[in-house]
């Protein structure tokens, strides 16, 4: 009879490893959550969405390669409607979900609004897109990895001077304003210094819709020899219509934010020769870039533009820094650690205050599609 | 008491009771209630499919009434063509109005551009559709479905389909959220789901609108993709984590995919619950039946547990009385049964009793000591002839048994408890302990004693002295061990053997040598580790001769186990004793490495001679006098010496200068002992004098003096030849290149100051004043331009206008001309009849001819004036021939083997000293004063002669004159030789028609264009390529001629005509370019470039060229 306490006790051993182990695959494969936030909806989301789908594409294909660590690898999708009042409610949403990290915003008047929030909570946010220069040189919870947008005006400016173009009117858009004045001030910075000028700055609002045929035909009255486009997509294609349409045969120049599919679609012929400085370059022909391209058509249906390898390469640096850091180190320090990380369109590097470095391009539309020029 | 570790029957059987109880009905309604649940499983799954496949349809009528809407609007608009534009508004806007989904309405033109629009936007009209894909494909297809797209102008994602018709195209945008609450499911089925989706997975339609609005794609879905690809899925899927019941479907309409289903969670609910309340009963029921089965097995073990009792009494020894009383008849018959049981054992144990006695009297009376031990080996009895050896019986009980052996024997007790434990026995020697007397050895056997039962109980020792047998073995064993060491260290082999050879015994040494172990080597014939064919002359050499001669040595080669071959040196004798049979013993020893090492040395020397004498290098060795003592067979090929003709003297002979520093270099060589390299040159038997590259080495005596010099000769004539060749050629290719890019610059502003020249010449007239002025230019232009000319032809690829030519026909004609300008130049023609023909630039070949006519006649006046005063008779030869030319046989040129006709121009000027010979075709080395010679007379010469194919090469004696030699490549024999040379007269009739000029230097193509319209053209200059195909384009088959230049920087003139090729192959081209054309045009054939025409043109040669094409 001394016997069964004995048995008891081991049975009671086997139910408990047992128990321990199925707590720690239940441990094991719960999902690594990271917010993915950007303004999704209406007319400014074609950005959001090409870096929403680049993050996707990168999350897909880290889950497909057995996750992190055996854990799968969750996008909590979140959209921020192009309202600060909701990008703060959305991002307070994720933090209390638990995510690691959250990728976004995709537009700098968004990533402002949401910047005290995630440095107060300490919320590790990376953009894809958010490349005004006023986040420049901080030591804050936000990363991103799109250049500052400082370069690219500067390199527009001397391109328009090359092309002989002096009176430049601009259209900006009232929707960004973070990430448009900066721009603007550079650009009017570097063509003033070469002898040229911006004759006319004309801020595109509300009360414009249904009439950019008035706009554009104000801007001609200025007699400029080239204009200028800080807007998104759509209001550019817009104005780019109204300008062809007026029969004027004006150099274009805009700033990346229009760098998008979308351009292409609903622009047609208006947008041919339109030129943009950015951090892309559509010309790439790396195997990386190939299959990158590749990847993405197959899943999506389109082709990626800048903002997909973005959001691709957001999600990827969080993973990656995930993977390799060491248990005790915060997310944030390992990436400024690891300085260095690989994006289909080649090396990328993050300084010490969070802010990537990439060269610019001076781009193009030709035959329907978008060329490097420089 | 004792506890057993296996399972209870008690529990076992209480189980199985249980277990059948309710197994019994519980399976049978478990089978029931599965088959329940399946039945109305597959029920609501073919509903649900249904319901399914009804909404898949719907959707498709759905999608198909708007597509049918807007072709029969676009035909009813096309009907309406006469009609005013407010009546094609109005029926824009009834569409419309009908309609809620459609939010509007466009018509596109032919450029589609916005021409109508409902709602009228003002912002709208005009605006470009181009950009969008399904607008496009509406132009091939009909009508078209675009992909899910945000519309610029209401910010909302919309859908739309395109009609093309006769008057442009119609676009109908309809509003995803109306088509949403069109598909959303009715009251029935309120948990279906309708998701659409458009080809490339963006959704149209899903129950989380946000999904929609936020464009999310889902075209990596399992079903997504599978219904995408035309595949029909279902009844149960996948969709987004969640399974699903339902059906899809592709739109035969638009390729879309339309997902219909049902959560399988939510369909399920309602039969999972009742299951799970029929499975509860049933557990409840179970429940009742194992309660109901314990007690009833319970009364049933009462006469088991009664036996148990009675069995452990047994076990216990308690078995006097076992009678038991049972009620049950199978029970009484065991407790019977263990009554017998336990009478019989009784009876045994006194047996056993008897039997021990009389054991004990046996043991009492041995004379041995005989001693009982328990398994431990504690002494239990002894007999009397123990204690005879002087122990007292008190002492002895209970010690251990090895107390009564030596120490050095204590361990045996060991190795003799395992065998008795294994019921073995065991004799074995040892000695006692110290005693009266000393030590005794003991021969001990040791068997063990059994019980009954056959278990081991005790074991018997007994002991027999024999301490005297030990002492004589000993004796015996050290004097064989003193031998026995004799005969194990001796190296040399000692060995016996029988009369058929077998080894009867051998010592370490020899079995070592074979690598066997002695008692393997023992039994086999020598033989054995023969090669086989030797075996034989073993027995017929070997036993027979030494059964003969009673003595025998030799060596013999033998192979050891590891296959090692060892040569052995023996000697064996016949021994025969008196008693037992006659064998052979011997002495052997290994020699095998002094064996190898005088083999080595001979094959070695061998070796070295062979080497010696195939080296391709000649080799010489010298004793201490530097007399030669052996030479090889390319010494002898090379410098022509034979080893009779040489041996003793001091060959090959050197130059005077070389003696000295070949002394110092032996010198070094005999102190330093080590290979001294040296360069230098030496004669050959005839007397040629060779570049050669010397390797001495000095075979130095202990006492430092010279013993032998070995020297090898490195011929490098040949080498040293090619290298100069090659470093000349190098740099004229570099010349080359940097000249022909100075002439094409050069050519493009010339191009641009004749153009313009020309273009005033003829404004102005001949009538005006300075019309002269105008010519003067234009001749120095032709100047610079015959400058460019040379340039070009010393560049690299600078050739044009290649024809087959009959180099005498030229000759004689230039000789005409020549000789007409210089009637104090003798020329001497031998020109070969049947010279064959030869493809070249016949404007080139006279520029050849007379640059080295003119350098012929500079050089014979610079006779005249300074070596020779009076020389008056100048003569230039020219001498043509065919001829077949080997590798090798030119110079410093290595030319292709073949057929040449050769040129050979002679003169009988001043000649040249070797150091101007070297240099006299670089560019711009000139030996005439400044101002009279440009320095590209020879160097073009040189240029034009190499992109020929062909050679030059000259000799030349100075104060005697000078022959140049040029080898010009045979033209294949089947081309035809067209020799006609017409002399064209150029006629400036205007033209009409339009040519395309494509031209990067806008200089050269402003001049261009303007001649070219002076010959009465439509011209469209354009310096970019890329607007050259948009030119091209726009102008269709409008174009007569495109002139486009060869080397330009985006695109170059092969790429653009390439790029025109591919959308057009009729359109005629010609190529113009300052540089030399015809490299550029090699594989060009499929282009169909209808002419050439070379830079700086004027405007004759540019008119007669565009005439030759048009």
């Amino acid at each position: 009879m001394n016997t069964k306490p004995g048995k008891r006790s081991k049975v009671f051993f086997a139910l408990a490893i047992v128990f321990l182990f199925l707590l720690n695959c239940q441990a094991k494969r719960s999902p690594i959550k990271i917010g993915l936030v950007g303004t999704f909806t209406g007319p400014f989301s074609d950005l959001s969405i090409a870096a929403r789908n680049g993050a996707i594409l990168a999350a897909e294909e880290w889950n497909q390669k057995g996750g992190i660590n055996g854990r799968p690898v969750e996008l909590l999708i979140k959209d921020d409607k192009n309202d600060p009042l909701e990008a703060v409610k959305v991002d307070q949403e994720l933090i209390e979900a638990g995510v690691v990290a959250i990728i976004g915003h995709m537009t700098s008047e968004m990533s402002l609004a949401a910047y005290t929030l995630v440095n107060e909570k300490k919320m590790l946010m990376v953009s894809p897109t958010s490349s005004s220069p006023i986040f420049s040189g901080k030591d804050d919870w936000f990363i991103r990895v799109v250049a500052s947008n400082v370069e690219p005006p500067r390199r527009l400016a001397k391109y328009c001077l090359r092309r002989a173009c002096k009176r430049v009117v601009a259209i900006i858009s009232s929707e960004n304003r973070a990430f448009s004045k900066p721009f603007l001030e550079e650009f009017r910075n570097s063509i003033e210094a070469e002898g040229g000028s911006l004759v006319l700055i004309r801020e595109l609002t509300k009360q414009d819709e249904g009439a950019y045929d008035m706009v554009a035909t104000e801007l001609i009255t200025h007699a400029p020899d080239s204009v200028l486009l800080v807007l998104p997509a759509f209001q550019a294609v817009r104005i780019c219509q109204q300008i062809r349409k007026l029969n004027i045969d004006i150099p274009i120049f805009s700033s990346g934010w229009a760098l998008t599919r979308e351009l292409l679609t609903h622009g047609g012929r208006s947008v041919e020769q339109v030129v943009f400085a950015g951090f892309f370059d559509p010309n790439l022909r790396t195997k990386e870039m190939l299959t990158f391209k590749e990847n993405y058509t197959k899943r999506f249906g389109v082709e990626p533009t800048s903002a997909a390898v973005y959001g691709y390469d957001a999600c990827n640096l969080i993973l990656s820094t995930i993977v390799k850091r060491p248990k005790a180190k915060d997310l944030k320090s390992a990436i400024l650690e690891t300085k260095t990380f690989q994006s289909p369109v080649g090396e990328f590097e993050i300084d010490r205050f969070g802010d990537a470095t990439r060269p610019v391009r001076i781009i193009t539309v030709l035959g329907g599609g978008f060329v490097t020029l420089e | 008491m004792k506890k057993y570790s296996k399972r209870s029957f008690k529990k076992v059987f209480v189980l199985t009771i249980i277990l059948f109880c309710i197994g019994s009905f519980s399976i049978p309604v478990f089978y029931l209630l599965s088959r329940c649940y399946h039945n109305s499983f597959n029920l609501k799954r073919e509903k649900i499919s249904l319901a399914a496949k009804f909404v898949s349809s719907k959707v498709e009528d759905m999608f198909e009434n708007y597509e049918k809407l807007i072709s029969n609007l676009a035909y009813g608009i096309y009907l309406d063509r006469t009609g005013s534009k407010s009546s094609i508004y109005r029926s824009l806007k009834f569409a419309i109005k009908t309609n809620p989904s459609i939010i509007s309405l466009k018509i596109l033109d032919s450029s589609l551009k916005v021409t109508t629009c409902y709602p009228f936007e003002r912002e709208e009209i005009g605006i470009d559709y181009s950009g969008y894909d399904f607008v496009r494909a509406s132009l091939s297809e009909g009508t078209s479905w675009s992909q899910v797209y945000v519309s610029p102008y209401k910010g909302l994602p919309v859908i739309a389909v395109a009609a093309c018709f006769e008057l442009g195209v119609l676009v109908g945008e309809m509003d995803l959220q109306i088509v949403q609450d069109n598909l959303r499911p009715k009251n029935h089925m309120p948990d279906l789901y309708v998701i659409v989706v458009d080809s490339k997975g963006n959704l149209v339609a899903h129950p989380k609108w946000e999904m929609v609005t936020q464009r999310m794609n889902i075209s990596h879905e399992p079903i997504v993709e599978k219904t995408l690809r035309g595949e029909e899925s279902g009844p149960e899927f996948t969709l987004q984590g969640k399974a699903f019941i339902g059906a899809s479907s592709r739109l035969n309409l638009n390729g879309w995919a339309v997902i219909v289903g049902e959560p399988k969670e939510k369909a399920l609910a309602k039969l999972r619950s009742s299951t799970l309340s029929v499975i509860l009963l049933l557990a409840l029921l179970a429940c009742l039946g194992a309660l109901i089965a314990w007690f009833w097995v319970k009364q049933l073990l009462v006469p088991f547990k009664t036996t148990l009792n009675v069995t452990n009494k047994v076990r216990e020894g308690k078995i006097d009385d076992l009678s038991q009383e049972s009620n049950y008849k199978e029970f009484q018959e065991i407790f019977d049964s263990l009554n017998s049981m336990a009478q019989a054992i009784k009876d045994r144990e006194n047996a056993l009793r008897a039997s021990e006695a009389k054991y004990r009297d046996l043991v009492e009376g041995a004379v041995d000591p005989i001693v009982i031990v328990d398994i431990e080996g504690n002494i239990m009895e002894v007999n009397k002839a123990f204690l005879d050896i002087g122990y007292v019986l008190n002492e002895v009980i209970g010690r251990h048994i090895t107390d009564f052996l030596g120490p050095k024997h204590k361990y045996l007790f060991q190795y003799a408890r395992e065998r008795i434990l294994n019921k073995e026995s065991i004799q074995f020697e040892a000695e006692g302990p110290e005693h009266e007397g000393g030590r005794k050895w003991y021969s001990v056997s040791v068997r063990p004693i059994l019980n009954e039962a056959g278990e081991l109980v005790a074991a018997q020792w007994i002991a027999r002295d024999i301490t005297e047998l030990k002492r004589s073995e000993e004796a015996l064993r050290i004097s064989e061990n003193r031998f026995k060491e004799l005969y194990n260290s001796v190296s040399d082999f000692i060995y016996t053997q029988d009369l058929d050879g077998k080894i009867l015994s051998c010592n370490p040494a020899l079995s070592r040598l074979f690598g066997y172990e002695p008692e393997e080597f023992v039994g086999r014939k020598v033989s054995d580790f023969m090669k086989p064919e030797f075996r034989e002359a073993f027995e017929t050499e070997y036993l027979a001769k030494l059964k003969e001669r009673k003595k025998l040595e030799g060596v013999t080669s033998y192979f050891t186990k590891d296959g090692r071959k060892v040569y052995v040196e023996w000697k064996s004798t016949l021994v025969e004793p008196e008693v037992g049979p006659p064998f052979i013993t011997g002495i052997a020893r290994d020699i095998t490495e002094k064996f190898l090492i005088q083999r080595s040395l001979k094959e070695s020397e061998s070796r070295l001679k062979a080497i010696f004498e195939t080296v391709p290098v000649p080799v010489a060795v010298y004793d201490s006098n530097g007399c030669l003592i052996a030479l090889n067979t390319a010494f002898t090929e090379v410098f022509g010496w034979t080893l009779e003709e040489a041996k003793g003297q001091k060959l090959p002979p050197l130059p005077e200068e070389e003696i000295e520093e070949v002394r110092l270099k032996r010198e070094e060589a005999v102190r330093k002992g080590s290979i001294q390299t040296l360069k230098g040159h030496r004669f050959t038997k005839d007397g040629k004098l060779l570049d050669v590259e010397i390797y001495a080495s000095a075979l130095v005596a202990k006492n430092g003096k010279l013993e032998l010099l070995v020297v090898a000769f490195h011929d490098v004539t040949e080498r040293n030849r090619l290298e100069k060749a090659l470093q000349h050629a190098e740099k004229m290719e570099a010349l080359g290149t940097l000249a022909g890019g100075i002439a094409h610059n050069f050519n493009n502003i010339l191009m641009g100051i004749l153009g313009n020249a020309q273009l005033l010449k003829m404004r102005l007239g001949k009538e005006h004043p300075e019309a002269k002025r105008i010519d003067t230019i234009l001749t120095l232009i032709n100047d610079a331009s015959n400058l460019t000319k040379q340039m070009l032809g010393l560049a690299k690829g600078g050739k044009y206008e290649l024809r087959p030519t009959d180099l005498n026909v030229l000759i004689r004609e230039h000789n005409r001309i020549f000789g007409q300008t210089r009637k104090d130049v003798e020329i001497r023609e031998e020109l070969s009849d049947g010279l064959w023909s030869v493809m070249c630039d016949r404007g080139q070949m006279k520029q050849v001819l007379m640059n080295l006519y003119v350098n012929a006649v500079q050089a014979m006046e610079a006779k005249s004036a300074q070596v020779a005063p009076g020389f008056e008779r100048k003569v230039i030869a020219i001498k043509t021939e065919n001829v077949f030319l080997k590798e090798r046989q030119l110079g410093e040129y290595q030319p292709d083997e073949g057929d040449f006709v050769k040129i050979s121009i002679s003169d009988n000027g001043i000649g040249m000293d070797e150091h101007i010979k070297k240099r006299i075709f670089e560019p711009f080395f000139t030996t005439k004063t400044m101002g009279r010679g440009t320095g590209l007379g020879l160097a073009s010469v040189y240029g034009i002669v190499k992109n020929h194919g062909g050679y030059i090469e000259v000799e030349s004696t100075l104060g005697e004159g000078s022959t140049f030699h040029i080898y010009l490549p045979r033209m294949s024999q089947f081309a035809e030789i067209k020799d006609k040379q017409e002399k064209k007269e150029y006629k400036l009739a205007r033209r009409t028609g339009t040519i395309l000029l494509v031209d990067d230097e806008e200089l050269v193509l402003q001049t261009a264009k303007e001649l070219i319209e002076e010959l009465g053209f439509k011209v469209i200059g354009v310096t970019d390529p890329l607007e050259a195909l948009k030119v091209h384009e726009d102008y269709e088959d409008k174009l007569d001629l495109i002139i486009v230049d060869m080397i330009m920087p985006k695109m170059n003139g092969l790429e653009l005509i390439k790029a025109i090729r591919e959308k057009d192959q009729n359109v005629k081209i010609m190529v113009s370019s300052g540089y030399g054309l015809e490299s550029d045009l090699i594989g060009a054939e499929e282009l169909n470039i209808a002419g050439i025409v070379q830079k700086p043109f004027s405007i004759h040669s540019i008119s007669d060229a565009i005439n030759a094409v048009i």
